[in-house]
């Protein structure tokens, strides 16, 4: 093995592995059988200890490993058993737990990968024996590693102040940490800000801070301005971002030029969706004044025609517009625009009880709580609810002609309206794939930042967490419930001051690496920098990682022509040797 | 050895992610393959040198296959239902670039193009994890065997 100066060094033969046969409660007893698989691996010169156990996610058995570990019998332990995608971790802390190194263990996976697979006997025991010896191969060559404790700098980073990133500073205020909030225009709460009233509640709602005719003191922005956790950073963006868990830098820059940097622990993205543009859909006439979207309606006073502010009598709806259907927009359900039109619709109807409302669909997504009930009433209030596609509107004198299918009738309409409103998606605002990008998050395939399955996610936490509709399209109550969420993993973090990264990071073998840079460029991290340094009166070259930024993935060892960097626990001595092992006839 | 009787030998390069978690999922549906199949897990397939696939191929394995995550734009074309779970941002395109230098150092070496494949792969597919390892040995068995064999 080559040690960080490029010197062969032997491995220490004086390893003592540990085998601990599991079946799996005898599962997989049917199709391998494990008395030659351990008189097999006796015979292994470093294995010290072979035993079959029948379910060695029993406390008792587990127990042996442990005493095992703590009398000294074993400094390395293999389990043949089950897959590692579950139980690699757990086998890690019981390691930790009797004091070894959690590294020290490894898995020969004979259940998913060899017991179920397989019904011929003799050669699923064949295979079982070289997945083990694969393991032992490994296993002796493995190292003890430490990941290196950093500092978390207390502080967050809240990207975008709509109401998603304005829950997430409050939270983390509460929890006596401070943030930053940057949002780009000159007020806070983004698309909630302009909305009169939120639904089913039918009230000034779960955020309150909207722009209520008759309030103008808005209860959560006062609160936020006045909070001393809290620094509010409008018509500001954050134009560059560098660094790593616990400790970014963030360059942020107002509208008139001032820059001001930032380092802070954690950053959370809560920038948002916008709205569809509808003149992308010709067919719905958005060109015509009376023609409005969900949101422009918000600002119509009393719902009065934009046009020459008339009563409307008859009003059309148009729900999906932008949305579910790859033709016209994107394929995703927006998931709020069916119960903000409605809620529209009832205001319409209750105030001009004699106007016709229309609402053409396709279905109704009334989901969650209160929601399908808003709904039913808003059939009885008389509201039409017509299922069908819209195909046209026109202008024809001061009215607008909407041609419709009503499919559950079977029939065409033209209905000679005096509003339409079209009740928009969302989609990924402007500016998402550069950040995205700036903070080496992945985008989904319309362009919104991915939901990390959580599940992946405990991997390795780089310390950024997003929340509302930058990860697709959502309501208020979610985009808050998203934001708690975020609020509580930063806070987390924050609350811990320090974390240990993983070891599992690239080195660079000195000795090897003639600073070429092949590796710098591939690494999707920018995690490697080229050095230079004075080697006894000459100068060397060689490149530098990042251990925070480093994830540990192997590109770079994999474009090195010259053995000059490697990753720890994946060694190329270590891939080399379960080659060997799987191609060694038993 | 009967022809029959010939298991090939094949080294499969599995990613954390995916390519180990569909061999996984194949077990849990218990869905046969080929019993020469021996799994080496690693991080992200764009940590596999080529020296590796060469290395196997050298001491004597009848095939290699590299298991990893699918790209983006195979995304556009599976559908946005697809969970694409590559941690690393786009890993998966440096093994592809690579790829293309394996199947010419196979050559060099004398070795036929069978010997060395590269599949993306969802960690939820394990019926097709096992049908890949079931052709790859099918067509291996029909190659002479591997020159480097008890070399
Ligand atoms: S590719 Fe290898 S030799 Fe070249 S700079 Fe990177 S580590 Fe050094
Ligand atoms: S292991 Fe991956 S992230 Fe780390 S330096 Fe190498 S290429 Fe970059």
């Amino acid at each position: 093995m080559l040690n960080d100066k490029g010197v062969e060094e032997e491995i220490k033969p004086d390893v003592k592995i540990g085998v601990y046969v599991c079946s799996c409660n005898g599962s997989f007893e049917k199709s391998i059988d494990i008395e030659p698989i351990i008189d097999h691996v006796r015979n292994f010169p470093d294995v010290v200890k072979v035993e079959h156990y029948k379910h060695l996610c029993e406390e008792e058995e587990l127990e042996q490993i442990k005493e095992d570990i703590k009398n000294e019998i074993v400094d390395r332990v293999v389990v043949a058993g089950c897959t590692p995608s579950t139980h690699e971790d757990i086998m890690g802390n019981i390691l930790e737990e009797a004091g070894l190194n959690r590294y020290l263990y490894e898995h020969a996976n004979i259940r998913e990968q060899c017991s179920w697979v397989h019904s011929d006997m003799d050669a699923a025991t064949e295979k079982a024996m070289s997945i083990i010896a694969m393991a032992i191969a490994k296993s002796r060559l493995s190292e003890p590693l430490i990941g290196t404790e950093i500092e978390i700098k207390p502080n967050a980073l809240v990207i975008g102040g709509g109401i998603a990133g304005m829950q997430v500073s409050l939270d983390l205020a509460q929890n006596g940490f401070k943030s930053y909030l940057v949002e780009r225009e000159p007020e806070l709460g983004g698309r909630t800000y302009g909305l009169n009233t939120t639904y089913p509640t039918s009230n000034c709602g779960i955020c309150c801070m909207h722009d209520c005719k008759n309030c103008k003191l808005t209860p959560k922005i006062e609160e936020f301005y006045n909070n001393p956790n809290i620094e509010v950073l409008t018509n500001s963006e954050v134009s560059k971002i560098d660094g790593h868990i616990g400790n970014y830098a963030a360059e942020v820059r107002n509208k008139i030029g001032d820059l001001k940097k930032l380092y802070v622990g954690t950053i959370i993205i809560s920038t948002g969706s916008k709205t569809f543009d509808p003149n992308k859909l010709p067919e719905y006439g958005y060109e015509n004044e009376d023609v409005v979207t969900i949101l422009e309606l918000e600002k119509l006073h009393n719902f009065r025609r934009p046009s020459d502010g008339k009563v409307p009598e008859t009003v059309n709806f148009i729900l999906c517009v932008g949305s579910r259907s790859e033709k016209s927009g994107n394929p995703h359900c927006s998931l709020v625009c069916c119960n903000f039109a409605i809620g529209q619709a009832r205001e319409i109807k209750e105030l001009y009880p004699n106007t016709n409302v229309y609402v053409h669909y396709m279905d109704i997504r009334a989901a969650y709580q209160g929601f399908e009930e808003f709904y039913a009433e808003a059939r009885d209030m008389g509201i039409n609810f017509v299922r069908g596609r819209v195909a046209k509107v026109e202008k024809i004198g001061d009215k607008l002609m909407v041609r419709a299918k009503d499919m559950d009738m079977g029939i065409l309409l033209k209905i000679k309206s005096d509003l339409v409103v079209l009740a928009v998606g969302q989609e990924p605002v402007e500016g998402t794939g550069q950040l995205a990008k700036m903070l080496n998050q992945e985008l989904d395939i319309e362009g919104f930042i991915k939901n990390i399955n959580p599940q992946y996610r405990s991997f390795e936490d780089n310390g950024i967490y997003s929340a509302g509709c930058v990860l697709g399209p959502k309501g208020i109550r979610h985009s808050i419930e998203d934001a708690k969420n975020a609020a509580m993993n930063a806070g987390n973090l924050l609350r811990k001051g320090r974390i240990r990264l993983s070891p599992i990071k690239s080195r660079v073998v000195d000795a090897n690496c003639d600073g070429c840079a092949y590796c710098i460029d591939p690494c999707l991290y920018n995690a490697l920098t080229l050095i230079e340094y004075n080697r006894s009166g000459a100068i060397k070259k060689t490149v530098e990682r990042n251990e925070g930024k480093c994830r540990g993935c192997g590109v770079c060892a994999a474009t090195c022509p010259k053995k000059g960097i490697y990753v720890s626990h994946y060694r190329p001595e270590q891939i080399s040797a379960m080659i060997d092992a799987a191609l060694e006839v038993a | 050895m009967a022809e029959d009787d010939f298991e090939p030998s094949i080294i499969a390069f599995c990613c954390n992610w995916c390519g180990y978690r569909a061999a996984d999922s194949a077990g849990i549906r218990n869905i046969e393959y080929p019993t020469g199949l021996r799994i080496i897990r690693i991080m992200c397939s764009g940590m596999i040198h080529p020296n590796y696939v060469i290395d196997a191929l050298t001491k004597g394995a009848d095939g290699v296959i590299i298991f990893g995550c699918y790209r983006e734009e195979d995304l556009r074309d599976l559908g946005p239902t697809k969970y694409k779970a590559c941690h690393y941002v786009d890993g998966i395109k440096k093994t592809e670039n690579r790829a293309e230098a394996i199947k010419l150092m196979l050559e060099d070496f004398g070795l036929e193009p069978e010997r060395f494949r590269l599949e993306r792969i969802f960690a939820s597919e394990g019926q097709r994890f096992a049908q890949i390892v079931k052709e790859m040995s099918d067509s291996l068995k029909s190659l002479a065997p591997n020159p480097f064999k008890n070399s």
